[in-house]
């Protein structure tokens, strides 16, 4: 509340304030007080704030930072706490965190796009540091000076709670924009802003995460770390061959969704995939190339030659943990009937999850098969190979697939196989996708 | 702001509703996943296709292509009619828990599991092999007990789900119905809405009644479980033979309004089954002497209606007993000022205390409140009529 406006108060001071007739009040995006403080303050405007976001207590029994955390965190301290830190999965983000908190020793609110994160950053918490730890989503109400929530939860909790908090760390950052609402960062008062994620986005929702939480201010990848911070780790393409009937039927459906394609991409140049999906739904002819898009796709996502493979890949590997990743959920479940291995969906449901990860972890059950659960916020560190059976060009997938079974462990060696088909578009969305595992571009090559 | 008609199903969507309930007809027994990779494909809509579409991805839009949020509500009706609930659940987690663990890399590994699984089930191998994913929404088979459904079943089905989905999204709704709109009233206060009765000042049809009912995006808790009961109402609108739905609502910001009017291809729904704890609590202040009107006529003056669910007479005062399921303080404080306007001053609002809706869940100063869970506590409430304080301000 402002004493009183001076007339002739310096113009600029209420940037981004709104008049509020109704109040008669000025309004301003939460996440705005911070800078709102230093200018009033440089001006020698008198006010009264009655924010106060608590310190926090007590010592943390946090394990000794490695060097890139330490590097890490001295980078995003010199950035005035506010920014992102690119860290492959698997490398300790949340133990970064952590010393970020304690570091600050302030109320700290944690944002993290699913409940099965909410749980385990809340154990995590709970078990290094002094503090009850608040909970927000999955059934929790509850709200502490340490408080961890889930986006969908943040979202109805934002207004009420947003100026509790010094510190904001949003967990997988990359969903800044999308999944995770600018608006709940927004609402929230805290200048401290820590996002974490392997795969920092470089589409539309770039400017998203840079405005509201900060920059990228520490990138390290997966190969700088392979061999000390994460398990060392091996690439190996498997090359798959059609039978002719099945190659016969890809080149069939290839074929008719390319002549529609290449039709519009000669009349439209640079027309992207979702303008062509677009255009396409609205016609008869375009659907039927989508149709014959997705058959070709069909073909390749569990044909003869993977599923020799992937027998062959399972019988080397016996004993071993191993996570196989399919490009949709109908190969997920074609494979688990087939060898009788344990799928995980989202139509598993919790419970069933929980006892099958325990499974997975005890080695009655060293086999998950999976499209996307697996890709992102399970904690599965004891696997130590990964099967690509399939999956889409994104590198930002790919960097978390790998990742889940870069977890290190004295004298693990972990083992990544991609299965791609000769010949065929999979070999392109192969080279696409491995681009981000590495700082170098020319070893994406398979 | 105009209202927007909200798009429904119609007569002219029939044909291609056909067309889909036969795709799911023809893959009865197996699993959801491969009709709706046949529905996706759209081999099916050529049966709907203009001709004259050439085989062009940039040629006009086609004038019959099926709108997205129209046909997955057909889909999902689908759903719901042929095969929407999990099959033998629990006897299919079970099968998984047994049969699901080390990869079985031959053929005779696999039947050798599936048969071990077999026999502590009391199945047969094969009956295992169908039942590992019967309990998944996209795996278990599709069932068709009773027939191929009606068209114009499913797309009534598919209509109730656009509607229910726009009110998802209300903040306020007005619903006008001339004609009997007691099914509706009844309704509405069965699920405990939000909602106010009144009757309109000037309706060239006559006998209109207008419920005012406040949408999910207006409250601060429970907005899911308040737009799954709000929901509950659009069944009835197809028994209505004339009404008026406006949706005032918000998407992304912005703010709009969808209107829904009859004749609509709605379902005619069953009529509402009453309160259980209104039938309960006058059971049990009979039980303890009283005398207990059921259902009282509403009572109206001008425009306010009041509509209380019992009536009781003691000695010389007539009390009105109102339950409420969702509620505001300020929707109480309404309510009562309704009681006052049709002179009505002996009134008692039970509110169902787990479902307050706003940050600040006390009454109105000078109500006469009762709170309760799941069961109106009618001793307490017998002491109330008994006293002489319930008279309101």
């Amino acid at each position: 509340m402002l004493d009183r406006v001076e007339p002739g108060l310096a113009p600029g001071i209420l940037d981004g304030a709104t008049w509020d007739s109704e109040l008669a009040a000025w309004r301003m995006p939460a996440e705005q007080l911070s800078g709102l403080r230093v200018r009033l303050a440089d001006a020698g405007v008198r006010a009264t704030d009655e924010i106060r976001t608590p310190p926090l207590d007590g010592a943390w029994t946090l394990p000794p930072l490695r060097w890139y955390q330490q590097a890490a965190l001295t980078a995003w301290r010199e950035a005035g706490a506010r920014g992102v830190l690119a860290l492959p999965t698997g490398s300790g983000k949340t133990v970064a965190a952590l010393a970020a908190i304690a570091d600050l020793s302030v109320a700290t609110l944690v944002l993290v796009p699913t409940r099965v994160l909410l749980d385990q950053w809340a154990t995590t918490i709970e078990a290094l540091g002094p503090h009850r730890v608040g909970r927000l989503g999955d059934g929790d109400h509850r709200v502490a000076p340490i408080t961890v929530s889930t986006y969908a939860s943040a979202i109805t909790w934002a207004p009420r709670i947003g100026d509790q908090f010094g510190l904001v760390i949003v967990d997988e950052a990359h969903h800044v924009g999308a999944w995770c609402p600018s608006e709940i960062l927004e609402m929230l008062v805290a200048p401290a802003r820590l996002g974490l994620t392997a795969t920092p986005p470089i589409g539309a929702t770039a400017p998203a995460l840079d405005r509201h939480v900060g920059p990228v201010v520490y990138t390290i990848t997966v190969d700088e770390l392979a061999g000390d911070a994460l398990a060392p780790f091996d690439v190996v393409t498997v090359p798959i061959d059609l039978t002719p009937v099945e190659r016969a039927t890809y080149r069939t459906h290839r074929g008719r969704f390319a002549a529609s394609y290449g039709e519009l991409q000669r009349r439209r140049p640079g027309t992207s995939w979702q303008e062509f999906v677009d255009i396409a739904q609205r016609t008869a002819s375009g659907r039927e190339a989508l149709a014959a898009w997705r058959a070709s796709r069909t073909v390749l996502a569990y044909p003869t030659g993977k599923r020799a493979a992937l027998r062959e890949l399972l019988a080397r590997h016996t004993g071993d943990r191993i996570l196989v990743f399919t490009a949709d959920n109908a190969t997920a479940y074609a494979i688990a009937r087939e060898l009788l291995v344990v799928p995980i969906t989202k139509d598993i449901r919790r419970t069933e999850r929980a006892a099958v990860l325990e499974r997975f972890r005890s080695g009655d059950a060293p086999v998950l098969v999976s499209s996307q659960v697996l890709d992102e916020g399970l904690d599965v560190p004891e696997a130590e190979v990964a099967i690509i059976v399939g999956g889409s060009g994104s590198e930002r997938r790919h960097i978390q697939r790998v990742g889940r079974v870069l977890r290190p462990r004295p004298g693990k060696h972990a083992r990544i196989y991609e299965l791609a088909v000769e010949a065929t578009a999979e070999v392109s969305t192969v080279i696409r996708r491995r681009r981000g595992l590495s700082s170098d571009p020319m070893e994406a090559t398979p | 702001m105009t209202a927007r008609a909200l798009s429904l199903l119609a007569d002219d969507d029939l044909p291609w509703v056909d067309a889909l309930t036969g795709v799911v007809a023809r893959c009865a027994g197996q699993p959801w996943r491969l009709a709706l990779e046949q529905i996706e494909a759209g081999a099916w809509m050529a049966d709907t296709r203009d001709p004259r579409d050439a085989r062009d991805p940039l040629a006009a839009p086609d004038a019959r292509a099926i709108p997205a949020r129209r046909l997955a509500a057909a889909v999902n009706a689908l759903r719901r009619l042929v095969g929407g609930r999990p099959y033998r659940a629990s006897l299919a987690r079970r099968a998984r828990g047994l049969v699901l663990g080390l990869p079985a890399l031959t053929d005779d590994a696999r039947t050798a599991r599936l048969a071990a699984a077999g026999v502590m089930l009391g199945l047969s191998a094969r009956d295992v092999d169908q039942l590992l994913w019967a309990d998944l929404p996209g795996e278990r088979p599709i069932e068709l007990p009773a027939g191929r459904p009606p068209t114009l079943e499913v797309a009534a089905l598919a209509n109730v789900a656009l509607v229910q989905r726009a009110l998802r999204r209300a903040h306020s709704i007005e619903l006008r119905v001339r004609g009997d709109a007691g099914p509706l009233l009844r309704a509405a206060a069965a699920r405990g809405l939000l909602a106010t009765a009144s009757l309109a000042s000037a309706s060239p049809a006559g006998n209109e009644t207008v419920l005012d009912i406040i949408g999910p995006l207006a409250l601060c808790h429970g907005t899911t479980v308040y737009g799954r009961a709000l929901g509950q109402l659009v069944p009835l609108l197809g028994a209505c033979r004339d009404f008026e739905l406006t949706i005032r609502a918000e998407a992304k910001g912005q703010h709009y309004q969808l209107a829904v009017r009859s004749p609509a291809l709605l379902p005619a729904g069953a009529p509402p089954r009453p309160w259980r704890v209104i039938a309960d609590l006058a059971r049990d202040l009979e039980a303890r002497g009283l005398l207990v009107e059921r259902a009282p006529e509403p009572l109206a003056a001008g425009p306010a209606l009041a509509c209380p669910d019992l009536r009781i007479v003691h000695g010389s005062r007539a009390i009105a007993i109102e339950v409420v399921g969702f509620w505001t303080p300020e929707f109480l404080a309404r309510k009562l000022a309704r009681y006052q306007a049709v002179g009505l001053r002996d009134v008692i609002l039970c509110v169902d205390a787990t479902r307050a809706c706003d940050d600040d869940d006390a009454p109105p100063p000078g109500a006469c409140v009762v709170r309760f869970e799941r069961r109106i506590d009618a001793e307490a409430l017998t002491q109330l009529i008994g006293g002489d304080a319930l008279a309101l301000d």
